[in-house]
């Protein structure tokens, strides 16, 4: 080895380097001994690996060799050394995304191979076994544990094919069944019909729209009139006409005129408009009429098994009578609000009521046998 | 009848220099008469814009629940030739400035359906006879 000159700190390094060179050469020699005497089994391992290890090895000796002449001030252009190291560099470049490939496999068998190998006094080669074998308690069993208890997401490889769950699901009676040739049909247990979401949004909708239609019946309106503390409102001409001041049809004629203003336009009403207007402005109502329009007693019953007391069930039908007149800025300020009346179709209290209900028992009772 | 008590008010006055003209909401309050005709609109319009007659295109008019009060829509244009451009060909064809279509709906939609049983360039050069 050539001196020279070089300075302290250097010298230091290299005698460092030295003794660790020193080290490492006694655990291979060890390794080594081991290897030729058999205990460590080399010959079926991973032969990708095993490439890799001798080119690697092949290439760090070339290297060493390069700068041994380096050193030595010899030429280094044209030499086969220089050849032979871009030749290993290049087929470990190429192992490199090979590696990335095969990373599963790999760290399966490591796997494999840790946990069994002191499962037996003489370990066995790397092979698919099912990690979860045996448990030792050892060092290498709580480097096992260690890998095993990872996170099923940071180790991908806890997911294994399952090819048992291929199978078709074919239950005792089922397949004595088969086997006597009568065929007997499948018992099996009723399951809850779950709707499908259009029609559940399309049921939820008209029961809002029947609650709706209740709030404004006869029969609500005069039981609102009966419990409200406001005066009562009557028409000039003294005749009990059911719609005095029907704010929501105002608001609609708001609406169309300041729509036509803005566009510079017409809408024209349709046939059914014109007719509901014509029967709206005839006023042929009195007292008598709509006596029997008891549309409105179903959802009410609903809205008393929900809420409970008499003056829950006014308090909604008062909340509903707002909805109807209030202005758009209220009406965007409760959507915004949220809550149970912020027009969410699916808030209604005609929702089943969680696990009560004969079908509902029976159902918990067939599961928890 | 165009009495003095017709009073007239206009609303939402824009002038839209992108169409050339003003528009405006116009409230019409005839109490005791009937609706204004929609010639003499036009005449009271000109004569509060200090317009021509012929620029000035009423339309949508209708008369409030009870009588007494109509709304409507009006447009003035700056010259007959935007006008031209930009009205509408039905509304030009009532105050007289463009001409109507001389055939008739029938004839249209006949047309139509005898050029829908045609392909390509045979729409327009017509079916050549079949040649024995």
């Amino acid at each position: 080895m050539v001196q020279g000159d070089m300075s302290a700190e250097v010298r230091s390094k290299l005698s460092v380097l030295g003794t660790q060179a020193e080290q490492v050469r006694l655990l291979v020699d060890k390794l080594r001994q081991r290897v030729d005497e058999g205990e460590l089994a080399t010959g079926n391992g991973i032969s990708f690996l095993e490439v890799k290890h001798h080119t690697m090895l092949s290439y760090i000796t070339n290297l060493t060799y390069l700068s041994l002449l380096k050193l030595h001030g010899r030429q280094i252009e044209g030499h086969e050394v220089v050849s032979h190291l871009i030749e290993d560099r290049t087929v470990l470049e190429k192992m490199k995304p090979l590696e990335q490939r095969l990373k599963y496999q790999i760290d399966k068998l490591m796997r494999g191979a840790v946990i069994s190998s002191d499962a037996a006094p003489r370990p066995m080669a790397a092979t698919t076994d099912d990690p979860e074998a045996n448990s030792v308690v050892d060092d290498s069993a709580k480097l096992a544990a260690a890998m095993l208890s990872d996170d099923t997401l940071a180790n991908p490889s806890a997911f294994k094919p399952n090819p048992g769950s291929l199978a078709a699901d074919v239950r005792e009676e089922d397949e004595m069944a088969i086997e006597e040739g009568l065929y007997r049909a499948p018992k099996q247990m009723p399951v809850h019909y779950e709707e499908e979401g259009n029609t559940v949004a399309k049921r939820e909708r008209a029961e809002q729209r029947m609650m709706d239609r209740a709030a404004r019946s006869r029969l609500v309106r005069d039981l609102m009139t009966e419990y409200d503390d406001r005066p009562e409102m009557s028409s000039a001409s003294g005749n009990p006409s059911t719609v005095i001041k029907d704010s929501r049809m105002e608001r609609l004629a708001e609406d169309r005129t300041r729509y036509e203003e803005d566009n510079f336009t017409r809408l024209t009403m349709g046939r059914k408009e014109k007719r509901g207007l014509r029967t709206k402005l005839a006023g042929l109502d009195d007292e008598f009429a709509h006596l029997n329009d008891f549309a409105g007693i179903a959802s009410l019953q609903k809205t008393a098994e929900s809420s409970g007391s008499k003056a829950a069930i006014l308090d909604r039908l008062k909340q509903m009578k707002l909805k109807d007149n209030e202005s758009p800025a209220d009406k965007a300020r409760r959507r915004r609000k949220g809550g149970r009346d912020s027009d969410d179709e699916f808030a209604s209290s005609s929702m089943p009521q969680g696990k009560k209900g004969k079908f509902q028992a029976a159902k918990r009772r067939m599961s928890k046998r | 009848a165009d009495a003095s008590s017709v009073t007239i008010r206009t609303r939402k006055f824009m002038t839209n220099r992108l169409l050339q003209r003003k528009q405006m909401v116009l409230d019409v309050i005839h109490p005791g008469l009937a609706n204004l005709s929609k010639d003499d609109v036009r005449e009271k319009i000109a004569k509060l814009f200090k317009a021509d007659k012929e620029t000035v295109f009423p339309f949508g008019f209708r008369t409030q629940f009870g009588g007494g009060r109509s709304t409507g829509f009006v447009l003035v244009y700056d010259t007959l030739e935007s006008a031209k451009k930009f009205e509408p060909k039905f509304r030009l064809v009532r105050h007289g400035i463009g001409a109507h279509g001389t055939t008739s709906r029938k004839q249209r939609k006949e047309r139509k359906n005898r050029l829908k049983k045609l392909r390509g360039t045979e729409k327009v050069k017509g079916k050549k006879p079949k040649k024995e």
